[in-house]
């Protein structure tokens, strides 16, 4: 049995997410975390459903109503549902943290692989991913949009840009330890091939700490994604962006203070959710911790 | 008590709690040290012999690990019950210990005189210049020139590492010195220089000495008196000769089958069958009863207690072995 | 250790060479003809020719580049498209108070960091240890400029102890200083935190503990100074970007920062002000990492070793062991 279970971890098949489940599972913050974030996607999927008003629906009859029955999170200055536009909003902020951690991480980590792999390659890629990251991250932020323009699209492309030499280095580090590892010299001693090392050694043992690093940067990216917005470089009104929202309702701070407040918590509450499940995986991943 | 008992420990109980067991490492440990004896404690890993050594300083990492029962006396003096402010003194000052790997014993950002200075000054009263050549002093005492006394622990090679580590030890006179295992993390030419500058200097200074190792042979050169420790029982002690001589505990004679012999032309060594029982979940009677060819039914339900069985002979078996005739 | 500082420095400037290249690059690919950025919608063809020929807008790219050089090298950072004033006496009015800020939010954090990081590490599970990662983590998840609106609301507006926006006086840094010393803090207390547990795990802390040293000593003189390479790391990270990230505190704060300044220029398309902008920002980053990595010297002896001081004892050490 135990002989049977060693076995089937080194596979690296279906046992060991079984193991770092239960071991996820056992960490609360984490769990609450996930089933939080669940929900989240579950409100941006079904928001036409669940938005009590049409999130661009102005009325002037309520406008900058406090959190009352009618409208929970109150409305803004044109008398919109602030509620609906939070729940709207909920979609640029999944779409912009997902796209970007997808596109950022899949070229970052080929990149990571190719500079490992081929040595030629490696100091051209690093010195310039190395440049690249030489600019602090705003600055460079503002450099990319002013050239790509303020939309959607170009924010997720300056984000993904931005974060690509994070996961390049990662993953550079990561092949060119396991590549020293015994067990992948003695493959690479039996004639296999390096497509076969990559997809069978190397990629499921670097998983772990990319899986981690994803979860940990979704958050990161939501907030530099919000920022764009709040200093007008990103999503541009009248779309229902968290960011933005919170940037609106700066003016009306001392009087209508629910208003830039309640945005502000929803993207706290996706970012904290996002950084405990990052540490309750990184936990459950990483089997130095286990005593 | 004896006027010439140094440390005696009665009826030690250690344990670790994990989130999901209790690791008992020390159960019932009771034993004596008189002054300027050298006690060998052996054991295979995990036998409990480094928790013994901590607790007599209190310096099992808690959490997880704590002292359930048992007294600790140092020339009569129940350590127990010492405030931690007095166990610092005692620390360094009357006790002092040499630990396992000199490679991570040494603090790598501060010089090695700093780190002898730092217990020199910590338990006498003396002024930076004066521990200053005290430093130099126990440097010169265990080989090294004083003049390194500058340098930090990178520049020096393993067994000049731990060479420093005994200069810290012994550089406040303390009554009793732990070794723990002080040779095995070095190269074997170098083991015997460490032993031997140990020995050296214990007989200089007239200290007791409790080394604990997992090599009989050690044990024989340097020590008086040994104990043989399995699964946090002591399950054989006694002097050198008397043990050496006459093996009762199965565990014991496995322990010496499993060494080479020089006049003998055997193609295997007899290793012990079987691992030691997990320390989270040990058996209700005797501990090695699954691994013991001497093994009886009294075995798998009562835990043997250590009984005399000759003058400075004690054992803990129901069957132990008899001296052939 | 001397010619190591000075490789090191040659590095830094070829680094920043580099950057100067690479962000030039890019502020060419920025769609339009910057004379009509200059000139506004509706100029004529003449007068579009007139700003080409002020600004030498027509000359090829690499005149261009290495006359910006050239004139970077003077201490000139060129004239703003918008205001045609000279961006250095800009920049150099506004870098005092980005510096100000950045530095003290920093020394704020730092302090915070260690503290909250260390007590956390040495009581690792205990409930101040579990509560001070929520609150770090607060600062990690929540926005800054959200942070400060928050600070705002309830330091000057209900509580009304702390003015609101500007920068005249002391009391007008407080609040800057604060939010960012909250978010700095978040991360140099984990770090302090992760890094102080593994150091203390190590043989030389329970070395230290038989020698009879105190519990705080010994985490401190032994614990933190081994852990401190990865928390100044941090550190120095947090200070790059806070000089070059203030952009949303000093917006929230109105604060003529150089953050606010850059943003300007990038909302106008001021292109001279972005380019001289982030390369101020990155020569002060290159200064803090530069500055950073010889600090690594002073806290640990090997790596100084390796900065090729003290090579020669350790081969005399070396030869001793093989002696004997």
């Amino acid at each position: 049995m135990a002989k049977n279970d060693a076995y089937k971890k080194k596979e690296g098949g279906n046992s060991q997410f079984k193991m770092v489940w239960i071991k996820l599972r056992e960490n609360k913050f984490a769990m609450v975390s996930l089933f939080v974030l669940i929900a989240v996607c579950l409100v941006a999927i079904f928001a036409p459903l669940i938005a009590p008003y049409d999130y661009t629906k102005q009325n002037y009859e309520e406008i900058l109503m406090f959190p009352c029955l009618k409208h929970p999170f109150g409305t803004d200055q044109f008398g919109r549902d602030i509620m609906s536009r939070i729940i709207w909003g909920s979609r640029y902020t999944i779409v912009i943290g997902l796209l970007t951690m997808v596109v950022s991480c899949v070229i970052g980590t080929a990149l990571g692989i190719l500079a490992a792999y081929y040595p030629k390659l490696d100091n051209p890629i690093m010195r310039f991913l190395d440049i690249f990251s030489s600019i602090p991250d705003m600055a460079l932020l503002m450099c990319l949009v002013i050239i790509l323009g303020t939309s959607m699209r170009n924010m997720i492309i300056a984000l993904g840009l931005y974060y690509i030499p994070g996961y390049a280095r990662l993953a550079r580090s990561k092949v060119l330890t396991l590549r020293n590892e015994e067990y992948v010299e003695a493959s690479i001693a039996l004639g296999a091939s390096d497509g076969r090392i990559l997809m069978s050694h190397i990629l499921p043992n670097s998983l772990a700490p990319i899986i981690v690093r994803f979860t940990m940067s979704t958050g990161g990216c939501i907030l530099e994604a919000a920022s764009l917005s709040y200093i007008g470089l990103g999503i541009q009104p009248p779309e229902p962006e968290w960011g933005l929202m919170i940037s609106q309702g700066k003016g009306f701070l001392s009087t209508n203070w629910y208003y830039s407040i309640i945005p502000g918590l929803c993207i706290v509450l996706i970012s904290y959710c996002l950084n405990y499940l990052g540490d309750g995986l990184r936990d459950a991943l990483d089997p130095r911790l286990n005593y | 008590m004896d006027e010439n008992t140094l440390l005696k420990i009665d009826n030690l109980v250690v344990k670790y709690f994990l989130r999901k067991s209790t690791v008992e490492a020390v159960n019932g440990v009771s034993f004596e040290i008189k002054k300027g004896e050298r006690v060998g404690l052996v054991g295979e890993t995990g036998a409990g012999k480094t928790t013994t050594a901590l607790s007599i300083l209190d310096l099992v990492s808690n959490p997880p690990g704590r002292i359930v029962s048992g007294d600790i006396y140092l020339n009569g003096e129940n350590l127990r019950q010492k405030s931690e402010k007095e166990m610092r003194k005692i620390r360094g000052n009357d006790i002092a210990m040499i630990f396992q790997d000199p490679m991570t014993s040494l603090n790598p950002v501060l010089t090695v005189g700093d780190q002898i200075m730092e217990v020199v000054r910590l338990h006498n009263n003396m002024t930076k210049f004066e521990a200053m050549d005290k430093a130099k002093e126990m440097l010169e005492l265990v080989g090294i020139p004083g003049e390194r006394y500058l340098e930090y622990p990178h520049q020096f090679s393993g067994g000049m590492k731990q060479r420093v580590v005994i200069a810290i030890a012994l550089a406040c006179n303390p009554k009793l010195l732990i070794a723990d295992e002080p040779t095995s993390a070095l190269d074997v030419t170098i083991q015997a220089q460490v032993l031997d500058l140990i020995n050296e200097l214990r007989n200089r200074l007239g200290m007791s000495l409790l080394l604990i190792t997992h090599d009989l042979g050690v044990v024989a050169e340097t020590c008086d008196k040994v104990m043989i420790m399995y699964a946090g029982h002591i399950v054989e002690s006694g002097t050198v000769d008397k043990v050496y001589r006459n093996i009762m505990h199965p565990y014991t004679s496995g322990l010496f089958n499993a060494i080479p012999k020089l006049d003998e032309d055997t193609d295997r060594l007899q290793p012990i069958k079987g691992m030691m029982p997990d320390p989270s979940n040990l058996p209700e009677g005797c501990a090695f009863c699954d691994r013991c060819p001497n093994a009886v039914e009294a075995c798998k339900t009562r835990k043997p207690e250590l009984v005399q069985v000759e003058e400075d002979h004690m054992v803990a078996c129901f069957n132990p072995i008899k001296k052939e005739a | 250790m001397l010619k190591y500082s000075v490789k090191r420095l040659l590095f830094m400037i070829l680094t920043l060479f580099l950057t100067t290249l690479f962000v030039f690059t890019l502020l060419e690919f920025v769609p339009g003809d910057p004379a009509r950025i200059i000139a506004g919608e509706g100029a004529t063809e003449a007068s579009l020719a007139a700003i080409r020929d002020e600004f030498q807008l027509n000359d090829p790219f690499f005149v261009r580049f290495f006359r910006y050089i050239g004139n970077l090298l003077q201490g000139n950072l060129g004239v703003s498209y918008k205001t045609r004033q000279p961006i250095a006496g800009a920049i150099g009015s506004r870098l005092p108070l980005t510096m100000i800020i950045a530095f003290w939010g920093v020394i704020v954090g730092t302090l915070l960091g260690l503290l909250a990081g260390t007590v956390s590490a040495v009581k690792q599970y205990s409930l101040f240890d579990r509560v001070l990662t929520f609150i770090s983590l607060f600062g990690k998840s929540a926005p800054s400029f959200w942070i400060a609106m928050l600070f705002v609301l309830i330091f000057s507006l209900k509580l009304g102890w702390l003015p609101a926006s500007g920068s005249y006086s002391f009391k007008y840094w407080i609040l800057p200083v604060a939010t960012i010393g909250l978010q700095a803090s978040s991360g140099i207390t984990r770090m302090t935190r992760s890094s102080v547990l593994e150091v203390i795990r190590q043989d030389y802390i329970r070395t230290a503990r038989a020698k009879g040293q105190v519990e705080w000593v010994v985490v401190i003189r032994h614990g933190l100074r081994n852990a401190f390479i990865p928390i100044l790391t941090q550190i120095s990270s947090s200070l790059c970007e806070y000089l070059g990230g203030t952009v949303l505190v000093e917006s929230v704060f109105a604060i003529p920062g150089i953050g606010n300044y850059v943003l300007d220029a990038v909302q106008r398309q001021d292109l001279p002000v972005v380019l001289s902008g982030i390369f101020i920002i990155c020569a002060m980053c290159s200064v803090v990492i530069l500055l950073t990595d010889l600090a690594y010297a002073f806290i640990d002896p090997r790596i100084k070793s390796t900065y090729g001081f003290g090579v020669k004892k350790k081969k005399a050490d070396q030869k001793e062991g093989g002696n004997k």
